[in-house]
């Protein structure tokens, strides 16, 4: 057994087909020796089961999938809300416009000249009877 | 998916190697530094891993 844990760190490795990285006597010892030989292959059952989890996330993983366009009822539905917002908007905008200015209002009427006094200008001593003096 | 269990040092070379599918001699350019170190501790990330799915964590 101390002799497989000599070797034990380069299983992975040549699992994983690293066998270049890996010493020779290694190697030689891997073929020969049952117990190394089965974690060998428990390194590449994991090593394959690793890979097929990892497509099969890949297939899962839905922000690698393209965006799909949207569809044409929507873009209806989407273009007919527009064109509300932008009529409702405008309809606004053409009220705000055609109300007369309070303040341009106030300035004409200031202007003007104050017809009233003149208006309400009474004579008095042709309404008021006088009295002969005695 | 147990690659969070990994500490930090073991990480990145599990996944170049196992998920990434490249090599020991790429993964160790890629992460700069010596081949034998990406050797040891994919060694050692397999191993957590394994002793983690037989204890059933």
């Amino acid at each position: 057994m101390n002799a497989c844990a000599t070797h034990r760190g380069f299983l992975a490795a040549i699992a994983d087909g690293e066998t270049a990285l890996v010493p020779a006597d290694t190697v030689e010892h891997v073929n020969h020796c049952a117990d190394c030989m089965r974690e060998v292959r428990a390194h590449q059952l994991l090593a394959s089961k690793l890979r097929q989890a990892s497509e099969h996330l890949e297939e899962a993983e839905p922000t690698r999938r393209p965006i799909p366009l949207a569809r044409p009822r929507f873009r209806v539905v989407a273009a007919s809300i527009a064109a509300a917002i932008v009529l409702g908007a405008t309809g606004v905008g053409w009220l705000a416009l055609s109300r007369p200015d309070p303040v341009l209002a106030a300035v004409n009427a200031s202007s003007q000249p104050v017809g009233c006094c003149r208006a309400a200008k009474v004579d008095l001593g042709s309404s008021t009877p006088r009295r002969a003096l005695p | 998916m147990s690659i969070a269990l990994f500490r930090q040092p073991s990480r990145p070379h599990f996944f170049l190697t196992a998920v990434e599918e490249l090599s020991y001699a790429e993964a160790a350019s890629i992460l700069d530094i010596p081949v034998g170190t990406v050797m040891s501790r994919v060694y050692r990330a397999r191993r957590l891993l394994v002793s983690r799915l037989a204890g059933g964590n």
